[in-house]
């Protein structure tokens, strides 16, 4: 499923599919998605089978709440099998502990924000995911500065440094006066974190896309690989 | 005194032994005859020996109780019954009586924990068998019953002795043991009211670091409006005594509870508080360190003017916290005072830029 040919509507904007049990919560992605000249919610209801049926199954990002009503445990088993069809998935979620947030991203997710992080990182993780690029929201980087896995990818001091500061703050300029860099260097530095993060997570499609676009746009070298 | 009881019993334990053993075996063996029913008393004598190797054994085994000594203490009655009424009155006071003499010793023996007025009654036992055999005999005089008296003296008086040696030495070492117990109680409760008032000293000494500034100002106010100095010295108080409150009931978080609580008290000004904890809980940071992590914050959080983000991070090598907030008055106050302060190990920093300020303290374990 590329971004340039599946998921398109009304011309040059791309859908998008919100798998959400608030009517509110999709209600404002469908605003926030408006807003912009790129993104229309092409659906959104409250089971995950708005995306795999028209026109929700044509839509370039699934936007899924973890935890769906009468659900006693996350639905790792409907992010699998979205993952594995080569969708798009932005996980969006109240839960903000780290294991979910590492599972979720160990499953192949291409970011995973929680409900607190609002508009901003939202409308930029679903541009990101539609171009393939890497997106690390706060949350994200929260559960990563804390990750012991034995499997987890080795950081270099900045990239630990700029991915705490990070979390702590959201805002890249913050973070920039903090660690004495430039907001678009604090950018690469949290990029390549998601690469290395991508490299290290089961194979899938989105991670495929997101590393292939990272050599592309020069930010990891052949060397890396 | 457990020692000495159980001394005192190996001690009963042997010296029965050597009555049973040299004294009374040759009796019962080399004098058969003189009983009615040989066999039986053989019988008899022989259920008393076992009975004292029996207690030997559950001596070494340490599971000499209650039951297993009244089950032998009924095997001795029953030994010394089939001895004394196999004999002839004549013959009550003499050796071949072995149950006459050695009853009250395994009375002893097995009743040694047991109070004087239980165990007492009961070494008149063979007295009372053998009075009874000589009464109902033809043989019945005064010079008899004086002989079974006197030999009841002479065989229960060193039993009662040790009997009551022991039931004493159990009763002191009792008061002993119960002293002991009531100067431990003292003395724990002596530590622990000392533990307390210590602990209630550092805290009001805390809350009045804390209170005394902001109330010495507010003595010199008079009728003059608060200055925004003052209100913030308010809330930081406030905070503080909120979180030293919250110290005394912290679960297993300690410290997201106590930063929860100062937190809380800024929050009712109406401002968006966020707080983000990442890492697992620890109860093992020590109170210092967690003032001195988290006091610091409280300052840039009563500047901040809508919008505060608090993140907490926990490692197995350090603890940090941050405090991210949109200040708009006081910044620069906030950067000189707090940047590069070091507080019980607890490394301070802060900034500011584009009408955000920012703190962070970390604590290295």
């Amino acid at each position: 499923m590329a971004a340039d040919s599946v998921g398109e509507v009304n011309g040059d904007r791309l859908g998008v599919v919100v798998v959400d049990d608030h009517p509110a919560v999709v209600a404002g992605i469908r605003l926030w998605c408006a807003e912009t000249d790129r993104l229309e919610v092409v659906a959104g209801g409250p089971t995950p089978a708005v995306a795999w049926t028209s026109p929700g199954s044509e839509a370039a990002v699934v936007v899924l709440d973890l935890q769906l009503r009468g659900m006693r445990e996350p639905g790792w088993g409907e992010l699998t099998r979205l993952v594995a069809a080569g969708r798009r998935v932005i996980v969006y979620s109240m839960r903000d502990d780290e294991r979910t947030v590492l599972r979720s991203l160990d499953i192949g997710c291409a970011t995973y924000l929680t409900k607190a992080e609002g508009e901003a990182h939202l409308v930029a993780a679903v541009l990101a995911a539609v171009d393939d690029q890497p997106y690390l929201s706060p949350a994200l980087a929260g559960a990563m500065t804390v990750d012991r896995a034995p499997d987890r990818p080795r950081l270099t001091e900045r990239e630990s440094q700029v991915l705490l500061a990070w979390f702590q703050c959201e805002s890249k300029e913050v973070v920039a006066e903090m660690c004495g860099l430039s907001p678009r260097t604090v950018s690469g530095y949290l990029d390549r974190v998601r690469i290395r993060y991508a490299r290290v997570g089961r194979p899938a499609r989105t991670k495929a896309s997101l590393v292939a676009r990272a050599l592309q746009d020069g930010l990891i070298g052949l060397d890396d690989l | 005194m457990i020692d000495f009881a159980a001394r005192l019993r190996w001690t009963v334990w042997a010296a029965l032994g050597v009555v049973l053993g040299a004294l009374y075996g040759p009796f019962a063996v080399g004098d058969s005859n003189v009983y009615a029913s040989p066999g039986l008393t053989l019988f008899a004598f022989f259920t008393l020996v076992g009975v004292w190797l029996v207690a030997g054994v559950l001596l070494v085994a340490g599971s000499l109780g209650r039951r297993s000594s009244l089950a032998l203490i009924f095997a001795c009655a029953a030994c010394l019954v089939a001895v004394t009424v196999n004999l002839p009155a004549q013959l009550q006071t003499d050796g071949v009586n072995w149950g006459f003499g050695s009853f009250g010793w395994f009375l002893v023996l097995l009743a040694l924990d047991r109070p004087l007025r239980v165990v007492g009654p009961f070494l008149a036992l063979p007295a009372v068998l053998s009075l009874a055999v000589v009464a109902a005999s033809s043989v019945a005089s005064v010079e008899a019953v004086s002989a079974v008296f006197v030999r009841a003296l002479v065989v229960a008086g060193p039993q009662l002795v040790v009997a009551f040696a022991s039931a004493q030495l159990q009763l002191n070492a009792e008061k002993a043991a119960d002293a002991a117990q009531r100067q431990r109680r003292v003395r724990s409760a002596n530590s622990v009211a000392a533990a307390l008032d210590s602990d209630r000293q550092r805290r009001m000494q805390v809350v009045r670091e804390a209170i005394e500034p902001v109330l010495r100002e507010l003595s010199s106010v008079g009728t003059r409006p608060l200055d925004e100095d003052l209100r913030r010295g308010c809330l930081v108080a406030a905070a503080r005594v909120r979180r030293l409150l919250a110290e005394s009931n912290a679960g297993d978080d300690p410290l997201v509870h106590e930063l929860s609580a100062s937190l809380d008290a800024l929050q009712r000004r109406g401002l968006v508080v966020e707080l983000a904890v990442r890492g697992p809980a620890d109860g093992d940071i020590p109170v210092e360190q967690r003032r001195g992590l988290t006091d610091p914050l409280l300052d840039v959080v009563v500047r901040a003017a809508s919008r505060v983000r608090v993140t907490l991070t926990r490692g197995p090598d350090e603890v940090r916290l941050a405090v991210v907030a949109d200040v708009h008055d006081g910044a620069d106050d906030l950067c000189s005072v707090t940047t590069g302060d070091m507080r019980e190990g607890v490394e301070v920093s802060a900034g500011h830029v584009g009408g955000v300020s920012w703190l962070r303290t970390r604590w290295v374990r």
